[in-house]
């Protein structure tokens, strides 16, 4: 739940702005003063070395089963999934035969010609999946081990028939692919036919990527608190009114705080869990300073920003709580000093700064997602509002623009530059690009339930122009990174989204109609042309990142061609039955 | 079924699944995160578990840096699960690139927002770049622009595009490899020194610390208790509820080692305990399945460790208020389990609660904490790790009408 607050102390004052036409602009910063109270941490122990209670039962009157029930074909999808995976472990030909049906069909799992270049001794083999044929239970076991450690999700169900996205990996080869099977029965499938719909595999020797976490930040004194404990486990140790939440949505944001040319990075984290700022060491190493610079934060604190606000040349630092959006001057003189904070966007998601009016200073757009809590009923997140309908919900919380007044005063102008069209759409994240190279930042906003936003700006003025640009990306939207993937000079999108196996599956059935299905589809990659944007998501083959929070254009490979790279996965918790 | 029913329906749907959620089940869980190379001709290709990008932690937020100057982009993720932060640092043998900073005078002293292209002395495949603060989903990467060359090293001129629309080129990029910084208005870029070598290695993080369910919470506000009921020593029916004293309840069983060892150092501190003007009552859930359960081992226990203080059995309803209690109070909701212990203010208001083995000496210091301090001192002692609040802390009366006490 939200709780309400009280904060400490307001002043309010008329000032304008200078873009085109002045605007009135009301400073909505509340000034605060803080008080640090020292003590010692309570951290918790490190390795235990065994458990140190013993478990209660009691008739349980929470409810056990759910979601899975409601939907039908649940239940077959987990059968025939549980009957894939022992065809997968069948260390025989016996067992195998017992889980095949009579004349069992299958096509070849994995491309064996086809070979093309990637560059860099990376190789792809693909091509055209051939067709079912009669395959003994000796054979197909064969294939299934040859390729490595299989993973396999349930993404659609139709009669009999059940369509499933699979990967696998071994050493030097990753394999994706999705295969279509079809079952005898419901109840105790025995597989009849595996028709390979599409399939590729990766070839490569060298690993890219080093795992550095632990030499660079292994020593702080709270690394095991705050780093080796999830959210899981503090969600069982503070409480509601601590304002620790269950979803984890805390962010990062890397900048040179100190001026010494190297980068540091401040880190979000719950409410009454400190916010945490690295400052890397001559060595790569980083130190956790947030305390001595006077920015241990425990609002629950979703994003920051460091950036120069007042063109002074050392990082600012902006934090989106719960509370407020804070504002924190650089003194250069190793500590942030609060300034003040915007107390209108209490549900706040992702921060992106622009300069938007030109003016040479910049200015702070915040995400706000849901209208707020219900502090009567105690009720949070979607349990208080729910996007309605699924996939083109206008009742979520109202995103801010705050435009930089200089001296750290900011005042609110959503309205009066033309923010306010869909501006109510349950937004995650935005971010600003000159998209039309006419000089001023344009902006998108990913919208979680439906259509996402294009403001372009037309000196200072917004207007929405993703219907009529092809931007709208109708989907459960979680992440924006603008680039050029196709090297082409024009700026395209890659949208994260949700790929949710469950919602594709769901969505065929009666419950939430078809629009879901597209809501659950994954990333979208829009490419630019000629002004407008052109989905090419299914024949680029980025959809599956997962339940996709962060998707990011990044060259890896220094080959100068854009690449992908997604942080995914909800919410992992103590029981292993996934939703 | 009507419009507004499959609203309804839908809304249900969500507090169902949430519940299944508090109760300890995933959601798109140990999901592997994901890497796709761009092969070039408009297709990408999966290889996260070749490139090593393929860890299973709940993923929120990512920033792109190239941390230690070797000329590649490492990758900062934020967690939610454990390690909730996460550093790649990008090993592979590649071509350079050029990094370049841009440093406004008349635009914003970051540059944020310019759109530079790098320029090719020879005809070439664009390299353009823009300047951003904050994308993705709550992150913000490194204000350095990062251009991978490829094969081609001809690069020697940038043309910026800077906030505004002022369009300026740059010279002398000539440095392949290197870090540059163009000031806006000089119309050259300057190298900046390259940084030595560092050494982070490898090394791979232990698997997240086991969860024990040991916690000692400090409450950040007086949170009402529910009553509960147990037939004390004679036998006789008892309500705890209400005003009284200072109070340390213990649930625990007869069966558990570790009730064992914490009944007796409550034993052995009852000096101090009484010098602290806190009472105990030890309730033993020996009792829960009723006349039929077998409650020798809970006045074994009394016996040997010669328990100094009023103890009794209590029952189911009451064990399931003080559960009931728990999953009000925390999002996570604890598995019931002994030992338990709540220590309760004279308004029979819970301030701290300690689960699994518990220190009595850690109790007292706790107690002479917060027994009598402002809300804004509980506010700021409860949390697990010293920091700062903006906020207030939340108005008494409004923490009792939140969590009112659980009535069975």
């Amino acid at each position: 739940m939200r709780l309400p607050r009280h904060l400490l102390f307001l002043f309010s004052t008329l000032l304008t702005t200078a873009i085109a036409e002045p605007i009135v602009v009301k400073d909505g910063l509340i000034k605060l003063r803080l008080k640090e109270m020292a003590r010692a941490d309570r951290l918790p122990h490190s390795d235990p070395k065994e458990i140190t209670s013993t478990g209660v039962s009691f008739v349980e009157d929470l409810p056990e089963s759910g979601a899975g029930e409601a939907w039908p074909g649940e239940k077959f999808s987990e059968a025939a999934l549980a009957q894939l995976y022992r065809l997968i472990e069948a260390s025989n030909e016996g067992e195998a035969r017992d889980l095949l049906a009579q004349g069992f069909l299958s096509s070849e799992l994995e491309a064996k010609e086809s070979v093309e270049s990637l560059g860099q001794k990376i190789s792809l083999h693909s091509g055209t999946p051939g067709k079912a044929i009669s395959t003994s239970p000796r054979e197909f076991i064969a294939r299934l081990h040859g390729l490595g450690k299989l993973k396999l999700k349930v993404i659609g169900i139709e009669n009999l028939t059940t369509r499933f996205h699979v990967e696998a990996n071994r050493e030097g080869a990753e394999y994706s692919a999705t295969w279509l099977c079809t079952w005898d029965d419901k109840i105790t499938p025995k597989l009849k036919k595996l028709e390979v719909e599409k399939f590729e595999t990766v070839r490569s020797k060298e690993r890219w990527f080093i795992d550095a976490t632990s030499s660079a930040i292994g020593t702080n004194p709270r690394f095991e608190a705050q780093v080796m404990r999830g959210i899981g486990y503090w969600s069982e140790r503070i409480t509601r009114i601590g304002d620790l939440a269950m979803t984890g949505h805390h962010g990062i944001a890397v900048g040179d705080v100190n001026g010494d040319g190297l980068e540091d990075l401040y880190v979000c984290d719950g409410g009454s869990l400190p916010n945490q700022l690295y400052l890397q060491q001559a060595d790569g190493s980083a130190k956790e300073v947030a305390s001595q610079w006077g920015v241990a934060w425990l609002e629950d604190s979703r994003s920051a920003l460091l950036v120069d606000l007042d063109n002074d040349g050392d990082q600012d630092l902006v934090v989106a709580t719960i509370a407020m959006i804070a504002f924190a001057e650089n003194t250069g003189r190793g500590k942030f000093e609060l300034m003040g904070g915007f107390p209108g966007a209490p549900y706040p998601f992702s921060l992106s700064a622009a300069d938007f009016d030109s003016d040479g200073d910049l200015d702070i757009y915040t995400c706000v997602y849901s209208a707020g809590d219900d502090s009567v009923s105690g009720k949070r997140g979607f349990e208080a509002t729910s996007p309605i309908p699924f996939n083109d919900a206008e009742n979520g919380g109202r995103n801010v623009l705050l435009a930089n007044l200089g001296d750290f005063q900011f005042g609110e102008i959503t309205k009066e530059v033309g923010l306010e069209q869909n501006n109510t759409r349950w937004s995650f994240a935005a971010s600003w690009e000159d998209f039309d190279r006419d000089g001023d930042p344009d902006l998108y906003v990913a919208n979680d339930f439906g259509r996402n936003c294009l403001y372009r700006n037309d000196e200072g003025r917004f207007v929405d122009i993703a219907a009529d640009t092809g931007a709208e990306d109708m989907a459960a939207g979680m992440s924006v990174s603008w680039g050029d993937f196709n090297r082409d000079g024009g700026a395209d999108l890659l949208v994260g989204n949700m790929f949710s196996s469950a919602g594709q599956r769901v969505a065929l059935q009666r419950r939430l109609g078809e629009g879901t299905k597209r809501m659950a589809r994954g990333n979208s990659l829009l490419t630019a042309r000629e002004g407008a944007f052109e989905d090419v998501s299914m024949a680029s083959g980025i959809t599956n990142g997962g339940w996709a929070w962060s998707s990011a254009f990044a060259d890896l490979n220094n080959n100068g061609w854009q690449d992908l790279v997604v942080a995914n996965g909800y919410l992992s918790n103590t029981r292993d039955d996934d939703l | 079924m009507s419009p507004s029913e499959k609203i309804d329906d839908y809304a249900r749907g969500w507090t169902d699944l949430m519940k299944l959620v508090r109760n300890g089940h995933s959601w798109s869980g140990s999901e592997r995160n994901r890497f796709f190379l761009n092969g070039g001709q408009g297709r990408f290709h999966e290889m996260s578990h070749l490139a090593g990008l393929d860890q299973i932690e709940d993923g929120r937020g990512l920033a792109l840096v190239d941390w230690d100057h070797d000329g590649r982009i490492d990758l900062w993720y934020r967690n939610r699960s454990a390690p909730r932060l996460r550093l790649m640092l990008n090993r592979r043998e590649s071509p350079v690139s050029i990094a370049i900073k841009l440093e406004g005078t008349t635009s914003n002293r970051d540059g944020i927002g310019a759109v530079v292209e790098l320029l090719p002395a020879q005809k070439n495949k664009s390299l353009v770049r823009s300047v951003k603060a904050g994308d993705l989903f709550l992150s913000q990467s490194s204000k350095w622009l990062h251009f991978g060359l490829g094969d081609e090293t001809g690069y020697t001129h940038a043309s910026v595009i800077w906030p505004g629309g002022e369009k300026e080129f740059f010279e002398r990029i000539d440095g392949p490899g290197r870090r540059f910084v163009l000031k806006q208005g000089s119309g050259q870029a300057v190298s900046v020194a390259p940084r030595g070598d560092i050494e982070l290695p490898a090394k791979p993080l232990a698997t997240a610390s086991q969860n024990d369910g040991a916690a000692r919470i400090i409450l950040p506000a007086r949170v009402p208790f529910p009553a509960m009921t147990y037939r004390d020593q004679a036998a006789q029916l008892k309500t705890l509820a209400g005003a009284g004293k200072p109070r340390l309840v213990i649930l625990w069983s007869g069966t558990c080692g570790h009730c064992k060892s914490t009944l007796k150092e409550v034993a052995n501190n009852a000096a101090a305990i009484r010098a602290a003007n806190l009472e105990v009552l030890a309730l033993s859930v020996d009792g829960l399945a009723g006349p039929a359960a077998d409650v020798s081992p809970a006045y074994d226990l009394i016996d040997q460790s010669k328990f100094p203080f009023p103890w009794g059995l209590t029952d189911t309803s009451s064990v399931r208020g003080v559960h009931k209690f728990q999953a009000a109070l925390f999002n996570g909701t604890p598995a019931p389990s002994v030992p338990l212990a709540i220590l309760l203010d004279p308004a029979h208001e819970a301030v701290a609660i300690y689960r699994g083995a518990f220190s009595i000496i850690d109790v007292l210091q706790d107690w002479r904490a917060v027994a009598n301090v402002s809300e804004t001192q509980r506010h700021h002692y409860a949390p697990p790790m010293s920091g700062t609040w903006f906020t207030n802390p939340l108005p008494q009366r409004d923490v009792k009408k939140l969590f009112p006490a659980v009535n069975r």
